[in-house]
């Protein structure tokens, strides 16, 4: 099999409450504010215990998509696969890529969702209801930016971003593409506002972090797209790099469909798998974006997980979560994660986490409250653990 | 552009103990009478729930959703015989990597209909934990004790193949020694609205599951090359001709004669059209015999891919080709069947293909 290819991220783009595009994204993840967010107004479900859900502002989105000359209405796709194809476009448009009738083939599009395009059920028996498929998010991505090669849609809860960016980073690294559109998206559904409902795993008000009095999630909508391209390539068109993949680890708990293993074991291996591959120690690792769902399971079994791989390093790691400011965006958080881990290393500026006062005990990092933290990070770890286990860890690198 | 000589040629992987589950059965006779025997069409497409409960396993599932039921018998089937065939003893490091087309349908068209009913007091926590798109997979890793990795893909019908491709790449790279690869999906007549091509397929519902391994392990047939594609433009011709090519840089150690292929769409017939001329273009002297896993089995677009290496599996057990077999052109007789490529070309424009072989270079069997 070929020498394994460096891989690296050349482009970003995002939409998302914080922003829909990177420079107010990053802007805002580090002030703490969401000016994007859209009124949510429940209309088949009500009395839920929970009365906050992160809408994007629907007029913002629209709005972003007319100034870079997308029409969202002439295209004919779901939620899902539009918000995939702005934040795709803000990416490749980051990066500089061009594709054409010379690349097409080696440019793979990888996007994952929690829930994709099954909103769309919502009002099913419809006469003029649209039922979408979720194998149309990646295909409408490709087809919207021209790429011929590998397409791939994974629908793997909250490990989607995670995991379309691992696959994306494989494909480079076997040299069966020279470029990967990895990118995740999530929205609005009753079914998934009724169910987190009915499972008790909405918060009353607001997501806190590891905090002694989290109470869960509040779940939200967004997009993120990342470019990776073969490192080679990269440097030869002069693209503007913002940071390495060093490595991937996945895993699975087998343990149960909405809980974490407690013993934190599936998340341990996922690590340590990553590490293996980036050839680094644990105290070489400077930062954790964390799940940090807020909510009881996770958080500890996180805690667990990260103490057991890092041991007494732990507590010099600094570590933030977005969700306290972003809320849970599903499929597309851990994207949202790892652009954020891009725009760490390359501005040494960690966001802090939202929400969170009183750390709990169990916490084994340093982890970052009330305001963002600048300091050098080299090496960024972005942790996804998924709803039926399926964990995903990715560790980024400055590039040299 | 990737030099697909070169650059992206790929080791050969094994495969063993396929297992499946269908509307005609799920016992080695039935397929060896539906493939050489039988000239019937199917006639029925949902498989009775007790057919697949009355199994001693899969009686302890009652709990789940059937999507999950027929897929996790069909993976505990193959993990066990994999088991048994290769003396490994436990599921540590086994990965994980499923498709589905449609997926969890039935339950979100029911829980919606609960919603319009009850508001918040229609949502039964066991039906929406159904509902989320990862269950049947998740549960079936669980059932299976599945901790390498669980990755479930919505690629259309070229799900089970791309599941098998993901397999392979981590394979490829080391990740993995051994995966367990599963299809499956239910049918509902919603289908046809999300797909209006459906109504000129026979939609059935069914699972399949294979392992993939390293050669440490004795295989029953190789995975000898991969490829996809995909036209932006929707020129399917070109995305199955970019796929096809693809495939056949594959292992240097197999032939690259390839003596059968079956295929699979879920687009409308004139894709069948495009695919033999798409054939006709990479094998200009040869008359092809193929086939579609849709004639034997319905179209169970989860499963196509998967069903289609069961399908090849058997061809390849008993030398000669199915009753349902056309040519490209005239019919020949074919002497001995090696290395068939399988191929699924979703309605989107995503086309997905491998090739399977019975021996490698050198081999005897």
């Amino acid at each position: 099999m070929n020498k394994r290819k460096r891989v690296v991220v050349t482009g970003l783009g995002v939409i998302s409450q914080a922003g829909n595009n990177i420079k107010d994204f990053h802007r805002n993840i580090i002030d703490g504010k969401k000016p994007y967010c859209g009124t949510f107004l429940p209309q088949r479900i009500t009395g839920s215990y929970c009365t906050n859900y992160g809408m994007l502002d629907e007029e913002s989105v629209y709005k972003t998509a007319s100034e870079r000359g997308i029409d969202l209405n002439s295209i004919d796709a779901g939620k899902c696969a539009k918000l995939a194809i702005l934040s795709a476009d803000e990416a490749i448009k980051d990066s500089g890529l061009k594709i054409n009738d010379e690349n097409t083939d080696s440019v793979s599009v990888l996007i994952g969702s929690a829930f994709g395009e099954n909103y769309s059920y919502d009002n099913f028996s419809s006469p003029d209801n649209t039922i979408y498929r979720n194998n149309d998010i990646s295909a409408s991505v490709a087809r919207y930016i021209g790429a011929s090669g590998d397409i791939f849609t994974n629908l793997n809860a909250c490990s989607a971003g995670n995991i379309s960016i691992a696959y994306g980073y494989e494909l480079i690294c076997s040299g069966r593409a020279e470029v990967a559109i990895v990118g995740a998206a999530d929205v609005y559904s009753d079914i998934i506002y009724g169910g987190f409902t009915r499972v008790k795993i909405l918060s009353k008000e607001r997501t806190m972090p590891f905090d002694e009095n989290r109470d869960g999630i509040i779940i939200c909508e967004g997009a993120g797209c990342m470019i990776l391209e073969d490192y080679e390539n990269a440097v030869k068109r002069n693209a503007h790099i913002y940071c390495e993949i060093l490595g991937v680890g996945m895993s699975n708990d087998a343990f149960n469909l909405l809980a974490p293993d407690p013993d934190g074991k599936g998340a341990e291996k996922a690590i340590i798998a990553a590490l293996k591959e980036a050839d680094c120690q644990p105290e070489d690792v400077d930062y954790i974006s964390l799940h940090g769902t807020g909510t009881q399971a996770n958080d500890i079994c996180e805690s667990i997980a990260i103490r057991k791989v890092f041991g007494e390093s732990s507590k010099n790691i600094y570590a933030s979560s977005l969700k306290g400011l972003m809320g849970h965006n599903l499929g597309s958080a851990s994207l949202l994660s790892s652009i954020s881990c891009a725009l760490t290393i390359q501005n040494g500026i960690i966001p802090f986490t939202a929400n969170t006062k009183d750390i709990i005990p169990e916490c084994p990092v340093d982890l970052v409250i009330g305001e963002s933290v600048k300091t050098n990070v080299d090496i960024a770890m972005n942790n996804a653990f998924a709803f039926g286990g399926c964990n995903c860890i990715v560790i980024y690198s400055k590039c040299k | 552009m990737i030099d697909n000589k070169s650059e992206v040629f790929m080791k050969a992987l094994g495969i063993s103990c396929g297992d499946f589950i269908s509307v005609f059965g799920n016992s080695e006779e039935q397929l060896y009478e539906r493939l050489f025997i039988s000239d019937t069409d199917i006639s029925v497409n949902i498989i009775d729930e007790s057919e697949i409960e009355k199994n001693e396993v899969s009686a302890n599932f009652t709990a789940f959703d059937k999507l999950t039921k027929m897929q996790s018998l069909v993976v505990y089937n193959s993990i066990e015989a994999f088991k048994k065939r290769s003396g490994i003893d436990i599921n540590e490091d086994i990965g994980f990597a499923s498709g589905c087309e449609y997926g969890c349908i039935k339950s979100l068209a029911y829980v919606n209909s609960r919603i319009n009913e009850k508001g918040l007091r229609g949502v039964g926590v066991k039906d929406a934990m159904n509902c989320i798109p990862c269950a049947a997979s998740s549960r079936t890793a669980i059932i299976s004790g599945l901790t390498g990795s669980n990755i479930v893909n919505y690629d259309g019908i070229t799900s089970s193949l791309d599941s098998i491709i993901f397999a392979a790449d981590r394979i490829g790279l080391g990740k993995n020694k051994v995966f367990a690869v599963a299809g499956a999906d239910e049918f509902d007549p919603l289908i046809e609205n999300i797909n209006s091509s459906m109504k000129e397929h026979k939609y059935c519902e069914g699972a399949a599951s294979i392992i993939l391994h390293t050669l440490d392990y004795k295989s029953e047939c190789y995975l000898s090359g991969i490829g996809k594609s995909f036209s932006p433009e929707g020129n399917y011709k070109k995305a199955i001709s970019t796929a096809i090519r693809k495939a056949m840089s594959g292992d240097e150690t197999t032939y690259r004669k390839i003596d059968l292929v079956i295929f699979g769409t879920n687009g409308s017939n004139d894709i069948n059209t495009i695919f033999c001329e798409a054939l006709n273009e990479i094998f200009p002297e040869q008359s092809m015999p193929y086939l579609s896993a849709e004639e034997i089995f319905g179209e169970v677009a989860g499963a196509d891919g998967i069903l289609s290496v069961i399908i090849a599996m058997k061809i390849f057990k008993e030398q000669k080709l199915a009753l349902k077999c056309k040519w490209t052109a005239d019919k020949i007789i074919t002497s001995e069947i090696n290395n068939i490529l399988i191929a699924d070309i979703d309605i989107s424009g995503q086309v997905s293909c491998i090739i399977v072989s019975n021996t490698l270079k050198g081999e005897k069997k």
